[in-house]
This record gives structure tokens, C-alpha cells and sequence, in this order.
């Protein structure tokens, strides 16, 4: 073996290999199987996205460094590789019927999946800059793609176009801000980074790399003002690669915010504090206000995505354990109701109907009484009333705020909150109490079904007996701390 | 939890949802079945702490168990029983359901111990009654509900922004007295919160407005839970608050003035509830034993019989389709039952000697009379005197008697009669034999309310009122004016009225008459149109304006996504300078 | 003195030599068949001299991306070819792993028609 490579790294990276492996079997999968069969492709994905999560049971309580540096191999890179799995698996049962309507081609389809997780694994997992990056641009570039995979359809290409321009450019920044701090450091791995900068806080160039990063992060979780691609792109991206794209490379994108400024730049502190409470009191004020006149709900559930960002950065910018806590928490939460709401929006789509705007749900109830109950759980959900999880979250969520004497912001947040139910609810009485709209046959199916059941179950069980997820997240939250990291009190 | 102990709000709850997959015979005994098992559970309930659970590293407790959480709970109970068997006949599932959510949800608040489960049933409670304003499925229903819902989401996020302040404050859930606290944000938003629920004037607008748009049966569940919990949860937390005594009296004044310019009788029963709230509010303001006392005696006695009138007001609604008083005229002959029950309920909101209303209304004024506070009891007694002109005049005559428009009407399904005639039996029982209440009550209770003195006073408040009613029959018509028919006063009334009438007083109606002109069209309806003004074009205009300038910056907003991929990049590069900018200056 | 510059030279004259040899002896071995058209420069089979807002044919397009990827790959062989005695197995079985998820996106765009020319 060469300095620096081990035997024992291979091993630490297994979740890893076993997804690029599946990926390339769904490949090759898809070149060997005869046209009809092809419904068999969703099940070798699960079966792969299985194998992984499989695999990811003996890193429970690991806490190594892969490389001398380059991955980290611990409980909170664990946390959020479970959280994307599921997501992707998710997506998976989501998309099969859809795909069928479509009548897009599933084997690209679930191989860039694949790959966008094995993206955002590497980003949760990277401690190294370069790492990071590497992740990003895969998680990036499957998503270019997939966001523009139903090739008939305009806005679907204008989605794919828009996203990739503008995530080019805003990758451009966030590696010119990467490029300065390696410039100021000395080293791209992060540990190593923020004991260099331990005792220079004031230097100009560090705050303009602060900035920068800032920037190109902000991209990523669509904060205002780096948010105006996400309602084009989510509107004319497939339902489920909106659904996957709004949960996991979001979460994926805070993995990699808390990675950078919580282990690489801890001592920069106040600066990027202030910019990310700017940036959160924003968000969570346009995203709402904004999607308040949308009458197509996945561009409004767009805008409400952005405000949660919004909301999550609350919980980052109070920065103690119990934020990060609350933001591992919330996200974990806020992938189910995500993705639920969305795989109604799927199970709404027709033939001829696109299903996606605000009439389309008129009537649900009639025609599906348990997915309109599903939809109002999540909309009660995603606009935080008891006893669902998403109050749980947001609770847990303000009160760590108030806990680091951010109240103004926990205010602000609930003021948001209250402000989200409008648009929220307004689903709930389209779907209870307006006329039924017409139309053929939708496509629901039992894979649907499931996911729609995985959702509530979440949804409501996360509501009320929410104490499993917490202490997980407060153990992956420590073991942030444990790396030699403060994230005390400002 | 040492003891087996299943909390009936739980119960409840639970048992809706059994609801939808019973048919028949045995739906209609499972919805008699569940309240009547609650009531019984109340019943032999022992003072107590139960379900607790640790949450967060606080106690939640699901099941505080003291006097005045029992007798809350009595009524609650109770009243939930009266309305399920006044609704055995309606064949609309999720009303039913609603129904026992909502009162399953108020058990559940009156039995909290801490804030947490409060605010849990408390949202619950909202949502299950805004569904109930809902159903009715008419386009007035689903935007009174919807504003319901808007109106107890501000209150319930005020609610838990007063508890999490709290929380960081003192570091406990556990809801009690908050006195010690008066003053601090968390104090006022929770007090907000309960004044909303409460519908206290200016945040109570929601009440008139919610109340007649639902249906027949659902009102008489809306009107007992949501304004007593809070009720309740007042005398828990803000006992003694002395701006809640003139808040008090205030609102009870004000629901008689708005009722006064009332067609709907639902919702002038609506502004009553107002009034009689406001009566409740001012004993908790006093916060003598007495006073508490009588607001919580208030309380039960109140859902009895504002029950029972919005039965018979449904009784109605539900046989002629009719809600206009001006529609309405001559049912006497046609639903005689229907008119005794509701003269019950009449008799026991004005606090006539025997029935309910006199033994416990009379406990809140004799406590305001007790602090010697003269402005506070002259306007309480004002305010009674308005209560038994509209609600024990006004409405059954205009209902029941005046002109007769050969209104084809039948008594209602037998079923209302019985919930009816049970809420009537409880009015009366009370007002009889009032140690079967007082002794539930939280306090020891030394008054005595048939003593001469006040009997005699009573009475003659309302043979006043009554004189000053048949008086001003012609300006306290309903809109549109129609002409009455004053024999029946001859024919029907007391013996000195029939005396009185058929002498002098004929020839003084005429100039009387005219001065009142004077008097109430001017006065009193003047200032009634000028505080509906003030509310339509104040109050309401700037929630509208609010609304609406959400709505101008929101769709501004959508606006500024033009889809131009270079303008989204310039905005970015803008927010980056933006971001300098605010490095620079910021640090 | 010049010694390390003799692979270079040798290199010089091996490239000419082979661009004259195939120049001459395919001019002394093909047949005389005289076509204006053999006399135009090859541009992949298109005409050269066409009005400038013709079509492209979107093949060149799938094909000049299929080269860059692979160009690429090479490009990432040449520094392993560099220390390749210091990295023995372990760089090799790397380097076989590496190309061998190259060569299951070449089977699959084979598979799926991207090298089709027609």
C-alpha cells in the first residue's frame, strides 16, 4: 500500500462502494433487460439503496477519518446518509408509475438517482474541501440531468437549463471562496483549516471568502436573494426529482454548510453568523409572503421549501448543540412531509392533466379520501400545528433560538409560520370542500400508496413520540463537537 | 399513573373515529354511549394527578384533577350528551365526528396540567370546530370558517409564543396561576390567547360571525366549549387581573348594544353569549371567592341554557328553514312544546327567581357589589336588564307569537325535544335546588341567593324591563317594521297588565311612544350604529387592508421572477454585495 | 552532450518517414481513376463549400462528448503511467477499477445507439 492509504479506509468507505456498485448494475441491468420488463429496474435500485443502508449498520458508532483527511466517517455524516437513502428510495417508489406517463426511459433515470446520492453521501461525509466539492458537482450534474429528463416537455428542458447555468455560476463563486480560504490556510482539509485560523479573525480576505462561500452555499438551500432558480426549476422538473431535489440536496447542502462553517471556520463565527441570520430572516419572509398568490402548488411548495430553508437556518445560526440538534431534526422530519406532499401532487398526474395546480386538487377527497387526508397532514405539517411532526421540529427549532437569546428570530419564525398556514390551508379546503375536477385516470398504484403510508406513519408518529430521532440527532450533533470543535453560545 | 385512569377527553376523541363504521341502531347508541360513558367517568373521578408523561425533560400532565377542572368537566360532559341526542337525527357523519373531537378536546384542555397538552387541545379544538362551522357547506358556512380557523390560529400562536417565553423564563411547563408573572410578554400573549378564545371584544368578532352559519345541531356544541375553556383557563391562570373586571362589564354591555340591532336570532343568541361571557370575565377580574365562584357556576349554568335556547333557536331554523326574526311570527299554536322548553331557557338567561341564571348570575354581581364597586354593578345589572328584554322577550315573541304569516311548521323530531326537555330539567333543577351546584363548586360557598332582598329586586328589574318592553314594542321591531298585535298582551298577560292596559296606559302609548323616539332612535341605536361603524371601518377595514398588501407585495414578488436566467445572476452578484456591505458595516 | 536528445531525434524522423512513405507509396500503388470529387479536402463526408446555415448533424455533438469523457480518462492515466513503479498493484487494480466503470458507461451508450453513425 502507498503512504497515506489503508486497508481499513476501503472498508470505512463500504456504503459508498456498495451504492457506485448498484449504480453500475442498474446500468448495465438496464442495457440487458428486454423492453417490457423494465418495471424491474425500480427494484434493483431498492435493492441497492437496501444493500446500502445495510451496509451503513456497522458504522454506528465509527468516528475515523478516511484518508488521512479526506472523509469523515461518523455519526453525523451516518444520520444524514440514512436521511438521503430514504429520501432516494422514496423518490424511487414515487416514479414508477410516473415514469410510465411520462414515458421516459427508467434506467438513466434511476442510475442518476443513484448517483446523486452517492453525491450527497460524499458531501456529508467530506471533511476536505476538494471532497466536498467533488460531491457537490456529482450531486449537481445528476441533478442537471434528471431536472430535465422528460425531453418533450419545455419546461421541463428550461428547468434543466436554468438550473445548470445558474449552478454553474454559483459553483464558480463557492470555489473561488474554497480557493481563498486553501489560499489562507494553507490546507484544504478542514480540521487542519481551523486551527490555522484560529487566532486571525479580522483578515479582509478571509471575510470576503466567508461572504463568498456564504454565497454559493446559499445557492444550494435556495436563500434569498440566490433562491430564483428554485421556483422555475421545481415547477418544471419531474414531480419526484422535485420532491428528491428539494429534500436531499437541501439537506445535503446543510450537511455541507455545517461541515465548512462549523468545523472549518468556527472562529469566524460572528461574521458568518450575521450574514446567515440576515439570510434566514429573508428567506423565510419572501419565501412566505411569496408563495401566498402561486396558484401552482409546486411552485408554491417551491417557495414554501425556501422558507424552510429559511427556518432551518435558525436553528445554524444559533449554533449551539441543540440548534444543530434541532436542524439534524428538522430535516429529517421535513424529508417526509416533503416528500409526501409531493407523491400526492404524483398521484394527481394524468394523461392529459399535469395535476399540479390549485383546481387540480379540487375535490380529492371525494375521489381519494386517504390521500386528501394525506395531503392535509402534511400541510398542517409543513405549516407546524400539533400533533404533527413538523411542530415537533419547529418547536424544538424556535426554542433553540430562544435558548441562544435570538428571540427576535424565533418570533419572526413564528410570525412565518402563521403566515404559511394561509397557502397551506387553502390546499386542505380545495381539497374537502370545492367541486370535483374532471378528468382520467390518475395515477396512483400501490407503490404510491406506500409511500403516502411511510409519510403519515412518519408524520404522525415523529408528531407525538419524537424522542428516538432527538437523541439521535443530539449524538450526531456532538460528535461535531467532539472533533475538537466549540459551538458554543455566541 | 398509579391508578388505571382513562382521560374521557381521550375517550372521546377515540370514539368518534369508531363512529364512521357503525350503522343504524347502533350508531345512534354508540353516540349516546360515548358522552354518557364521559359524563359517568367525570362523575366518579378522583381529585388527583394522572397521565403524566416526560417530554422534552418536562412533565406533560394529561389528567390534573381538582375541583374546579371536575366541574368544568361536568358540564362539558354534560352539555356534549344533550347534543349528541339533539343531533341523533342528522345523518352527516363528520359532523359527528367534529362534534365529539371538539368536546373531547375541550375535556382534554380543562384536564391539562401544563401548557403543552393545553395547547395541544386547544388547537385541536379550534380545527375540530372550525370542520363543525364548515360542514354546513354552504358558501357563507366555508368562509365563516375559514376565517374561524385564521382568527384561533392567531390565538393559538399567540398561545405558544406566550409559552415558550414562559418556558424560558421560569424553566416550567406547569400551567397555574400566572399572576406572579403579570406584566412580562409571555403574561399578555397568553392572556390574548384566552381572550380570543374568550371572544372578548375587539378579538371576538369571530363568535356572531361563526355561530349562525353553522348548522342546526353543531351550534349548540360551538356554543358551549370554545368561550368556556377559556373561561376556565382564565380563572386557572389570571384569577385577580384587574383589567379584566371592566374588560368584563365592558362585554357585557356591548354583546346587549350589538344585540339590539340583531335580525338573525341566532346570532343575536350569539351576542348574548358575548354578554354572559362578559359577566364570567368580571368574576375572574374580582377574583374574590365569591366572585370565582360565581364565574364558574356562571359558566355551568351558561352552557345549559344557551344550549338549550340554541336548540329551540335551531328547532326552528330546522322546521321552517327560517333564521330572519322579521320572517318569523305565530308558531305558538304550531310548536307549543318547543316554546315552553325554550321559554325555560328564556327564564333561566334572565335570572328569573327558580331557574338557573338567578342563582348564579347574582353570585358575580353580589361580588362586584361586595368589592363596592357601584360602576361595575350598575353596569352588570344593566346589562341584565338587556338580556331578559332581547333574549326573554324580544326573541320568543318575535319567534313564537307576533304576526301570524300561516307559517307551516310541526314540532321538530322528538329527539330535540328530549335533548331539549334534559337541558330544561337541568335549568330548573339548578335553580331550585342550588346546593346540587354549589356544592361542585372550587370554593366554599356561604351565599344564599333566595333572600328577600334579592328576590324582590329581581323581579322587579324584570317587571320593569317587561313594562319597558311592551312599552317600546313598535322601535324594537325587527327590520322590516311590521305592525303588532298588542290584543294578545290583553288577552294572555298577568292580570295587572291586562288592567294597566286596557286604561290609562293606552292613551300614555301614544306620547310615550314619541318621546322614546327620541330616546332610543337617536341614543341608544345611534350609538350602536356608530360602534358598528367604527368596527366595519376601523378594525375590519385595517385587517382587510393588511390582507391586502400581503397580497400586492406577494404577487410583486411572483413578479420579479421575470425567467430571465442574467437577471437571476445579477440579483445573486447583488446579494453578494449586498453581503460585503453588510460584513463591512455590520461588525 | 546530446545524448538525451536522441529519442527525440529518432522520434523526428520516424513520424516524417512514415508520413512520406504512406504519401509515396500510395502514390505509386493506386489506380488512375480520375474523380473531381476525390480532389476535395475530407470533411467527415459533408460538402465543403455550403451556405453557413446548414444543419449539423447532432451525432458529431454525442460523439466529440464521448471523446472528451475518454480523453479525460487518459488524460488521468498519464501521472499513474509516471509513478507506476511506485504504486505496483495496489495503483494497478485502481486504475483497472477506475477504467472499468469508464467501460460500463462505454457498454451502455454502445448498447444504446450513441455510436451509431446512421
Amino acid at each position: 500500500m502507498p503512504p497515506g492509504i489503508s486497508a481499513s479506509d476501503f472498508y470505512n468507505i463500504l456504503p459508498e462502494l456498495v451504492l457506485t456498485s448498484g449504480a453500475l448494475v442498474v446500468l448495465i441491468v438496464d442495457v440487458l433487460l428486454p423492453k417490457e420488463r423494465r418495471g424491474a429496474l425500480a427494484w434493483v435500485t431498492l435493492l441497492a439503496i437496501g444493500a446500502t443502508l445495510a451496509s451503513l449498520v456497522p458504522f454506528r458508532s465509527t468516528h475515523v477519518e478516511v484518508a488521512q483527511g479526506l472523509l469523515a466517517v461518523d455519526q453525523f455524516a451516518l444520520f444524514f446518509k440514512v436521511v438521503f437513502l430514504v429520501a432516494a428510495a422514496i423518490t424511487v417508489l414515487m416514479s414508477v408509475r410516473y415514469l410510465e406517463i411520462e414515458g421516459a426511459s427508467p434506467g438513466e433515470y434511476y442510475f442518476l438517482i443513484l448517483c446523486a446520492t452517492l453525491g450527497m453521501m460524499i458531501m456529508a461525509g467530506g471533511i476536505d474541501l476538494i471532497t466536498i466539492f467533488i460531491g457537490l458537482e456529482t450531486m449537481a450534474v445528476s441533478f442537471y440531468i434528471l431536472a430535465g429528463f422528460i425531453k418533450p416537455s419545455h419546461r421541463s428542458n428550461e428547468a434543466a437549463v436554468k438550473y445548470f447555468l445558474l449552478g454553474a455560476f454559483s459553483l464558480g463563486i463557492l470555489l473561488y471562496g474554497m480557493s481563498l480560504m486553501y489560499g489562507l490556510s494553507g490546507t484544504t482539509n478542514l480540521r487542519v483549516m481551523a486551527a490555522a485560523f484560529a487566532g486571525q479573525e479580522t483578515d479582509a480576505r478571509l471575510v470576503l471568502a466567508v461572504i463568498l462561500v456564504v454565497a454559493g452555499v446559499g445557492f444550494k438551500i435556495a436563500a434569498v436573494p440566490f433562491h430564483m432558480w428554485a421556483p422555475d426549476v421545481y415547477e418544471g422538473a419531474p414531480t419526484p426529482i422535485t420532491a428528491f431535489l428539494s429534500v436531499g440536496s437541501k439537506a445535503a447542502s446543510f450537511a455541507m454548510l455545517i461541515r465548512i462553517f462549523l468545523e472549518g471556520l468556527p472562529s469566524m463565527g460572528h461574521d458568518w453568523r450575521l450574514l446567515f441570520e440576515a439570510l434566514a430572516i429573508i428567506t423565510m419572509t419572501v419565501g412566505n409572503i411569496a408563495a401566498l398568490t402561486q396558484s401552482n402548488v409546486k411552485r408554491m411548495l417551491a417557495y414554501s421549501s425556501i422558507a424552510h430553508a429559511g427556518y432551518v437556518l435558525i436553528g445554524i445560526v444559533a449554533g449551539t448543540s441543540r440548534g444543530i440538534t434541532a436542524t439534524l431534526v428538522y430535516l429529517f422530519i421535513y424529508a417526509f412531509m416533503q416528500l409526501g406532499a409531493f407523491a400526492v401532487i404524483v398521484g394527481l398526474r394524468r394523461a392529459d392533466v399535469a395535476g399540479e395546480e390549485l383546481k387540480d386538487f379540487g375535490g380529492l377527497h371525494a375521489r381519494n379520501p386517504f390521500a386528501a387526508f394525506a395531503m392535509l397532514l402534511f400541510m398542517l405539517s409543513l405549516g407546524g400545528i400539533p400533533p404533527t411532526a413538523g411542530f415537533m421540529g419547529k418547536f424544538w427549532l424556535f426554542s433553540a433560538a430562544i435558548d441562544a437569546h435570538y428571540n427576535w428570530l424565533a418570533v419572526i419564525g413564528v410570525l412565518n409560520s402563521a403566515v404559511s398556514l394561509y397557502y397551506y390551508v387553502r390546499i386542505v379546503v380545495f381539497m374537502y370542500v370545492k367541486k370535483e375536477a374532471l378528468g382520467s385516470e390518475p395515477a396512483t398504484s400501490p407503490t404510491l400508496a406506500v409511500v403516502l403510508g411511510v409519510a403519515v406513519a412518519a408524520t404522525l408518529v415523529l408528531g407525538v413520540y419524537p424522542r428516538l430521532l432527538f437523541e439521535l440527532a443530539d449524538a450526531s450533533a456532538r460528535t461535531l463537537g467532539a472533533a475538537g470543535v466549540t459551538t458554543s453560545l455566541r | 399513573m398509579t391508578r388505571e385512569w382513562i382521560h374521557p377527553g381521550l375517550l372521546l376523541i377515540a370514539g368518534a373515529w369508531i363512529l364512521p363504521f357503525c350503522k343504524g341502531r347502533t350508531k345512534r347508541a354508540v353516540m349516546i354511549l360515548l358522552p354518557a360513558a364521559a359524563l359517568v367517568e367525570c362523575v366518579v373521578m378522583q381529585p388527583g394527578t394522572y397521565g403524566v408523561v416526560r417530554l422534552l425533560g418536562q412533565e406533560v400532565i394529561f389528567g390534573r384533577v381538582d375541583r374546579l377542572a371536575l366541574v368544568f368537566s361536568y358540564v362539558f360532559a354534560l352539555v356534549a350528551l344533550i347534543g349528541m341526542v339533539y343531533s341523533l337525527h342528522v345523518n352527516d357523519d363528520a359532523q359527528h365526528v367534529a362534534a365529539l373531537t371538539y368536546a373531547g378536546a375541550a375535556l382534554g384542555a380543562v384536564f391539562a396540567g401544563d401548557f403543552l397538552s393545553l395547547f395541544l387541545f386547544w388547537e385541536l379544538m379550534a380545527l375540530s370546530a372550525a370542520i363543525l362551522v364548515l360542514l354546513r357547506r354552504r358558501p357563507a358556512a366555508v368562509a365563516a370558517g375559514f376565517r374561524y380557523v385564521l382568527v384561533h390560529i392567531f390565538g393559538g400562536l399567540c398561545l405558544l409564543a406566550g409559552i415558550v417565553l414562559h418556558w424560558s423564563h421560569t424553566g416550567s411547563l406547569r400551567f397555574g396561576d400566572l399572576s406572579p408573572y403579570a406584566g412580562s410578554a409571555a403574561f399578555t400573549l397568553i392572556l390574548i390567547a384566552f381572550l380570543v378564545n374568550a371572544a372578548v371584544p375587539p378579538l371576538g368578532a369571530w363568535l356572531p360571525d361563526a355561530y349562525p352559519e353553522a348548522t342546526a345541531t353543531g351550534a349548540v356544541f360551538l356554543t358551549a366549549f370554545t368561550t368556556k375553556s377559556a373561561v376556565y383557563a382564565l380563572i386557572r391562570g389570571f384569577a385577580g387581573t384587574e383589567i379584566l373586571v371592566w374588560w368584563g362589564a365592558a362585554m357585557a354591555v356591548y354583546g346587549v348594544v350589538y344585540a339590539v340591532l340583531e335580525n338573525d336570532a341566532r346570532r343575536l343568541l350569539a351576542y348574548h353569549i358575548i354578554s354572559q361571557v362578559g359577566y364570567m370575565i368580571c368574576g375572574v377580574g374580582l377574583g374574590t371567592e365569591l366572585a370565582l365562584n360565581g364565574a364558574t357556576a356562571h359558566a355551568f349554568a351558561h352552557i345549559l341554557y344557551k344550549a338549550l335556547l340554541f336548540m329551540g333557536a335551531g328547532a326552528v331554523l330546522q322546521v321552517t328553514g327560517l333564521r330572519k326574526l322579521s320572517d318569523m311570527g305565530g308558531l305558538y299554536k304550531m310548536m307549543p312544546r318547543t316554546l315552553s322548553l325554550y321559554m325555560v331557557g328564556a327564564f333561566a338567561i334572565s335570572a328569573v327567581p327558580l331557574f338557573s341564571g338567578f342563582v348564579t348570575k347574582s353570585m358575580v354581581v353580589s361580588a362586584a357589589g361586595e368589592s363596592h364597586r357601584a360602576a361595575i354593578y350598575l353596569l352588570l345589572t344593566l346589562a341584565s336588564s338587556g338580556t331578559f328584554l332581547h333574549t326573554g322577550l324580544k326573541l320568543p315573541y318575535y319567534m313564537f307569537f307576533g304576526r301570524d304569516r300561516g307559517l307551516r311548521a310541526e314540532e321538530p323530531p322528538r329527539n330535540m325535544l328530549v335533548a331539549m326537555g334534559l337541558a330544561a330539567v337541568a335549568c330548573v333543577v339548578i335553580g331550585v335546588v342550588p346546593v346540587v351546584l354549589y356544592s361542585q363548586l372550587p370554593y366554599r360557598v356561604d351565599y344564599i341567593p333566595f333572600t328577600v332582598r334579592h328576590v324582590t329586586a329581581t323581579l322587579g328589574l324584570l317587571g320593569f324591563t317587561a313594562l319597558g318592553f311592551f312599552l317600546l314594542l313598535k322601535q324594537l321591531d325587527p327590520e322590516p317594521v311590521v305592525s303588532l298585535d298588542t290584543d294578545w298582551f290583553y288577552r294572555r298577560g298577568g292580570t295587572a297588565v291586562q288592567n294597566f292596559a286596557q286604561g290609562a296606559l293606552a292613551r300614555l302609548e301614544g306620547s310615550v311612544s314619541r318621546l322614546s323616539d327620541v330616546v332610543m332612535q337617536r341614543f341608544v341605536l345611534g350609538v350602536g350604529a356608530q360602534l358598528r361603524d367604527i368596527d366595519l371601518r376601523g378594525v375590519d377595514a385595517m385587517m382587510v387592508g393588511i390582507g391586502r398588501l400581503t397580497e400586492e407585495v406577494s404577487c410583486d414578488l411572483t413578479l420579479a421572477m421575470s425567467g430571465h436566467v442574467q437577471r437571476y445572476a445579477l440579483i445573486m452578484a447583488a446579494g453578494i454585495l449586498a453581503g460585503v456591505a453588510l460584513a463591512v458595516f455590520g461588525l | 552532450m546530446l545524448s538525451p536528445y536522441i529519442p527525440i531525434a529518432i522520434f523526428v524522423v520516424v513520424a516524417t518517414g512514415f508520413a512520406l512513405f504512406t504519401l509515396v507509396f500510395s502514390g505509386l500503388l493506386h489506380p488512375e481513376k480520375y474523380n473531381k470529387v476525390k480532389l476535395e479536402p475530407y470533411e467527415c463526408g459533408i460538402e465543403p463549400l455550403t451556405d453557413a446555415r446548414d444543419r449539423y448533424s447532432i451525432r458529431y455533438y454525442l460523439v466529440a462528448m464521448l471523446f472528451v469523457i475518454f480523453d479525460v480518462e487518459t488524460v488521468f492515466m498519464f501521472p499513474w503511467a509516471v509513478i507506476f513503479d511506485k504504486l505496483l498493484l495496489f495503483g494497478l487494480i485502481e486504475m483497472l477499477v477506475f477504467i472499468f466503470i469508464l467501460v460500463v458507461g462505454y457498454y451502455y451508450a454502445w448498447q444504446k445507439g450513441a455510436l451509431e453513425w446512421v
